[in-house]
């Protein structure tokens, strides 16, 4: 295994100068996370805050009345329609409400006698379950609330305080704006390595690294320097945006990120070498590219989902995706800021995946020999 | 029988031949085509589960009461969570808080018994590792809720036993759920994927295949042919929408057999409508392919145009999560429509009646791009 810096260095140039050339590539490669930065920062979020609401009253009664009330004045439910012929199932269906309420004529009625209780009826759109969840409990904890504020009924037993650590404002944006970091320079590094790779096959160019006395090793080391240093340029400015629309800011110690983005993005472009040396056609290469770096990373990093929740079955995948270490990484440093002690792990794991990667890519390319 | 006839001694039917051929002989594209779909459908489904389990909680007891052992059952009783620790300091239970150990920590305070006991109301603490705001949040409704429940019993022994008998629940609610009475996770997952899945592969699908024509320079010779350049466009379209109407059906067995999605309005229907959105799908991709020089500025550009249709469609997270002023975006993504029909067909049973809005919508978003596809495209044969 032959390293001569010298060669490595060339070989980064060439790579940069050509992607120099391809104006579209280098202003998409690099503009390109930006948008999505923003994009995933406020459109991926499963938080339920305003609950489209239908009410059909067939009582009609102050009482009735002061039960809607109750409702709205969670500032969680924003009532849609409400009178005596609502037709809430058709509601339902249109899609126009996630939540309906059926208040029967007896309300007040059953209320004011003692040994009767009255009924309500509570339908809520299923089709999102995690919403449907949710828009459950608020209606429940709602219709305590009204029972609770009935005269005659005082003191609650238990009164439960809730203080929310790290994140006090309960801000989705500082969750999901750290997992969005880490996405967003997921994606560029590994198709930008993965694509020059797989031309040079699908071009033939191949044939003269080959020929040349530059060693598979040097080959490798050298692209895949060419595109850490693009990544490298990503996370830069993907970071200054971040800080300016998101309020992200270092919580702690900087230097686990700083080297976690480093080791990070080394991985990413490896993988991308390693897709673009087996697949040795562009539109397959990016298939198989934005397949597994991103669409993988995206779902079973713990980005929009915890890990935790992943059946076991699959859970082993998670284990061999930067990302996942990744963003308990960017997670720790802009919000818990913890340091080394808590996230050291995390950063072995990614130097590990670092060496599997650049085996995995180098064995391909040791022989420079063409295939017969 | 006639009209069958016409059309496959058509110019068009021999374009179409040769693309059919054209595209099996690719056998990288046919395996890009229904390859993905399957696995990333299975993956998607069992993965992406905001069910959420065995949420650790750490309970610093400083009452050591039976009072407080009772409030502590609730835990107890559902899955979602699972007492993971008892803590003798509320310090050591904030230090496992502050390393991800715990998802929440509850600190009951030595007069918890004593507040029970005489009707005053006792006060708990519950501290939240907000780190992770939607699992949090999440925590902290279901928590509230078992408060809330407790509390309700507590109420009811109370006045039962202050002889006011027979006064039970107050307002009892009787809570359906539509659609998913099983409240299964994958079934809002899956119908979204099967609409991200058809989106981008159709889309790419199209790029590949105009961009490496003009690469390979055969471009020339398809102006050569006889046939006009609408049956041209129209023969590289139709092999393309024949594989993914196979996606479908392939997306839809499997998200039968494992995960019980249920088919509950027409078949036929989302049929014609995925026909008819994939022609929005491919004619954004024949567009993409119009305007780049090479097959890689091509697929980037479909990066550049994938992602926020997929994030703005409403497949993976709702869009009534999303701030109001991406909510008003969405409206300009034709994916949101489709995914709207995906699970009005397969979740809620219902027809075009009402979904004729979003069909309309659809057939407009078609119309005009496949129009100013065709447009470029015949600019570029010229």
């Amino acid at each position: 295994m032959t390293i001569r810096p010298k060669r490595i260095i060339v070989q980064t140039i060439k790579e940069l100068t050509q992607l120099g050339r391809d104006r579209l590539t280098l202003t998409l490669a690099l503009g390109l996370p930006l948008i999505l930065l923003l994009l995933f920062g406020f459109a991926v979020s499963l938080e339920v805050n305003k609950i489209n609401f239908a009410v059909q009253d067939l009582d009609r009664t102050p009482t009735s009345r002061e039960y809607i009330a109750t409702f709205e004045g969670t500032n969680k439910f924003n009532i849609v329609t409400q009178g005596a012929d609502v037709d809430v199932p058709k509601l339902l269906d249109r899609g126009r409400i996630s939540a309906g309420l059926i208040i029967p004529p007896e309300f007040s009625r059953d209320l004011q006698r003692s040994g009767r209780s009255a009924e309500i009826q509570i339908l809520v759109d299923g089709t999102d379950a995690n919403t449907a969840n949710i828009v459950r409990g608020y209606a429940k904890a709602t219709n305590n609330t009204f029972v609770q504020n009935l005269p005659g009924i005082n003191t609650l037993a238990v009164s439960l305080h809730s203080r929310l650590w790290y994140n006090p404002g309960l801000e989705t944006l500082k969750y999901v704006g750290t997992g969005a970091l880490a996405l967003t320079v997921t994606l560029f590094p590994a198709l930008l390595a993965g694509l020059a790779t797989a031309r040079e096959y699908e071009h033939l160019t191949i044939l003269q690294v080959y020929a040349s006395s530059l060693s598979g090793t040097e080959y490798l080391l050298g692209k895949a320097a060419a595109f850490w240093l693009v990544g490298m340029a990503e996370v830069l400015l993907v970071n200054l945006e971040a800080w300016l629309f998101f309020g992200l800011w270092f919580a702690g110690n900087p230097t686990p990120i700083i080297l976690g983005s480093c080791l990070y993005i080394a991985c990413g472009v490896l993988w991308g070498i390693f897709l673009g040396s087996n697949t040795k056609v562009q539109s397959a290469a990016i298939q198989a590219i934005s397949f597994t770096a991103f669409l993988l990373s995206l779902q079973l990093s713990g980005f929009i989902y915890p890990v935790a929740n992943i059946p076991i079955a699959i859970r082993w995948v998670s284990y061999l995706i930067p990302a996942r270490y990744y963003i308990e990484l960017t997670r720790d440093a802009y919000v818990r800021g913890v340091g080394w002690f808590g996230v050291w792990l995390q950063v072995l794991a990614l130097t590990i995946l670092i060496g599997l990667f650049f085996f995995l890519a180098w064995r391909k390319m040791q022989k420079m020999q063409v295939n017969s | 029988m006639q009209l069958i006839n016409a059309i496959l001694s058509s110019r068009f039917w021999a374009l179409f031949k040769k693309e059919f051929a054209q595209i099996f002989r690719n056998r990288q594209l046919v395996i890009q085509l229904l390859v993905p779909p399957t696995v990333f459908l299975i993956i998607f489904g069992f993965a992406l589960s905001p069910d959420f389990q065995n949420l650790k909680v750490g309970i610093t007891d400083y009452s050591n009461s039976r009072a407080a052992r009772e409030f502590i059952e609730i835990f107890k009783q559902t899955d979602a969570f699972v007492v993971s620790r008892y803590y003798a300091d509320q310090q050591d239970m904030v230090a496992d808080l502050a390393t991800g150990k715990l998802t929440v920590g509850i600190t009951i305070p030595p007069e918890f018994a004593d507040d029970i006991a005489r009707r005053r109301t006792a006060q708990v603490q519950a501290l939240y590792d907000a780190v992770d705001a939607n699992t949090a949040s999440i925590a902290s409704n279901y928590i509230a809720q078992l408060v809330s429940d407790y509390n309700a019993l507590q109420l009811n022994t109370r006045s039962s036993n202050a002889s006011r008998s027979g006064q039970r629940d107050r307002v009892s609610s009787q809570t359906s759920v539509f659609y998913n009475p099983g409240l299964e996770t994958s079934w809002f997952i899956v119908s979204g994927t099967i609409g991200i899945l058809l989106t981008v592969i159709g889309s790419q699908a199209a790029a590949s295949l105009v961009v490496r024509e003009k690469e390979a320079g055969t471009i020339e010779q398809l102006m050569m042919t006889p046939a006009s350049n609408t049956e041209v466009i129209l023969a590289k379209v139709c092999p393309l929408l024949v594989l993914l109407t196979c996606d479908v059906f392939i997306a839809l067995i499997l998200a039968r057999l494992v995960f019980s999605l249920p088919l509950r309005g027409n078949l036929l229907l989302l049929l014609i409508i995925s026909v008819l959105y994939f022609w929005v799908g491919i004619s954004i991709g024949i567009l993409i392919a119009t305007y780049s020089k090479s097959e890689q500025q091509t697929q980037l550009t479909a990066f550049f145009v994938n992602p926020p249709l997929v994030l703005l469609s409403g497949a993976t997270t709702p869009i009534t999560s999303m701030p109001t002023f991406v909510q008003w975006l969405t409206y300009l993504d034709p994916m949101r429509y489709f995914i709207e029909v995906c699970r009005g067909v397969l979740l809620k049973g219902v027809g075009l009646e009402t979904l004729w809005h979003q069909v309309l919508i659809l057939v407009i978003f078609a119309t005009v791009l496949m129009s100013l596809s065709i447009r470029q495209f015949r600019q570029q044969l010229s």
